[in-house]
């Protein structure tokens, strides 16, 4: 499995994330970022990367 | 909350407000339709979808109500929503989120070091002209594959695009004017680089997105009129912000030429106090209540930035300098999913600014009877800006 970090002192909860792993991040009704899993089937690295580097605040990571 | 409609977020004298909610409302209604004064409502507004942004609209009360630059408008990544705003965000995101800036520092230190040659620093320089205003249009020709002698007229043209937000309608025929030059502008590049050979830079990487169908001929020339309509002015307004605020703090700035590592939160600092898009303008797309007030479908929401920025209820003696805050997020970039696409790259550029003077210059000061910056309704400029960089 692929470990899944998020740097919540960066994260502004922009969602870009969240509509790309819907399964793995969640914005939530207070509108913060939830984080529903921490770690992803090795066959989704090209997912996860995609989010990693589309998120605009640099938040996401492997951990 | 009516009792205080006299506060107009777009009146030259908007700024004397401290920040944060004005007699406490945060969100306050005049002429101009609703204000959102504090940090907790503006973060709340901006990430809600029933508000989209206003450009599209303010571009047809400028008269500009069908053609190429209206269909460019409708048609483009800030006024999208769902699936479609996500097909045209990613692209551009893989080309400027902080992670691959990451790879492009050698490049936006090389450009850095490249413009600071040609200054004379025997004498007070133009900070702005001669240094802040070149940079960001280099880094878009970088970007996009574009020849650096492309450069000056890409400045030129973002900051004649992208005076809509102005409001002043006498240049309606500057703006279509600077559209039409855009787009043949970016036709000539895609057939150039069709004709040489598709490179491995961003606008390359949109053409094969668009040969492969994943976007459409229309997408990709949107994708690449968004690029250049955002890629300069506000960022060189924005660089020169930061070291008008950081020079003139000389505390702080001996504290960042003796710890460079201290840059990144100088520049977010700065960019909380003085953000060059102070006001971000949307519209209601539905009936919504907010603060038990119902802002009706339809109308204008402003949302101001720069008194978010500076709320007391957010950020502690919010209107002082502080190089140790933590968790500093102010919204200069916005926030939601349609925040800043290029706040990384932007962050980076002025970050690299700030690096070149603290290393080689770290006497700079400002010249301050030759400066003047200019704030208008919380949008902050710069009128003129004179560096002594070795005085």
């Amino acid at each position: 499995m692929i470990k899944v970090k998020v740097d919540f002192d960066r994260c502004d909860a922009n969602g870009t994330c969240a509509a790309l792993m819907p399964d793995v991040f969640r914005i939530g009704d207070d509108g913060l970022l939830e984080q529903l899993r921490t770690e992803v089937d090795p066959g989704r690295e090209a997912e996860l990367e995609e989010v990693i580097v589309c998120c605009p605040v640099g938040a996401i990571a492997r951990g | 909350m009516n009792e205080i409609a006299t506060f107009d977020p777009f009146s030259p004298d908007a700024g004397t407000h401290q920040g944060g909610a004005l007699d406490g409302h945060a969100l306050v209604q005049g002429d101009y339709g609703t204000a959102v004064l504090g940090y907790d409502l503006a973060s709340k507004v901006l990430r809600d979808k029933r508000f989209q942004n206003s450009a599209l609209r303010l571009m047809e009360e400028f008269g500009i109500t069908s053609g190429p630059v209206h269909d460019f408008r409708a048609r483009s990544i800030i006024m999208l929503e769902g699936d479609r705003h996500l097909r045209l965000r990613l692209p551009l995101a893989r080309f400027m989120s902080p992670v691959t800036v990451k790879n492009t520092r050698d490049v936006l230190r090389r450009i850095v070091e490249s413009i600071n040659a040609d200054l004379d620093d025997s004498a007070p320089v133009d900070f702005y002209r001669g240094v802040a205003q070149r940079i960001p249009s280099l880094v878009y020709c970088h970007l996009a594959g574009a020849p650096a002698s492309d450069a000056p007229q890409v400045q030129s043209l973002s900051e004649r695009t992208l005076s809509l937000l102005t409001r002043d309608r006498s240049l309606t025929p500057v703006i279509v004017e600077a559209y039409d030059e855009l787009f043949a502008y970016l036709a000539g590049l895609i057939a150039r680089k069709r004709a040489e050979g598709l490179g491995d830079d961003m606008l390359s990487y949109l053409i094969s997105l668009g040969d492969e169908g994943k976007l459409t001929e229309q997408e990709v020339l949107a994708e690449a009129t968004s690029m250049l309509e955002a890629s300069s002015v506000n960022t060189a307004h924005q660089a020169g912000l930061v070291v008008w605020t950081l020079l003139r703090d000389r505390e702080a700035w001996q504290r960042i030429v003796a710890d460079p590592e201290l840059i990144p939160a100088a520049v977010v600092e700065s960019l909380r106090l003085f953000p060059r898009t102070g006001v971000v303008s949307k519209i209601a797309v539905e009936d919504v209540e907010l603060e038990g007030t119902v802002i009706p479908k339809g109308s204008d929401v402003h949302v101001a930035v720069w008194s978010a920025n500076r709320d007391p209820e957010k950020f502690e003696h919010s209107e002082e300098f502080d190089l140790d805050r933590e968790r500093n997020q102010p919204l200069t970039f916005s926030t939601g999913s349609h925040n800043c696409l290029g706040q990384g790259l932007a962050k980076a550029e002025i970050e690299e600014v700030v690096r070149h003077l603290a290393e080689h210059y770290p006497g700079a000061r400002v010249v301050e009877d030759a400066t003047r910056i200019d704030q208008a309704g919380g949008r902050w400029l710069i009128g003129k800006l004179t560096v002594d960089l070795k005085p």
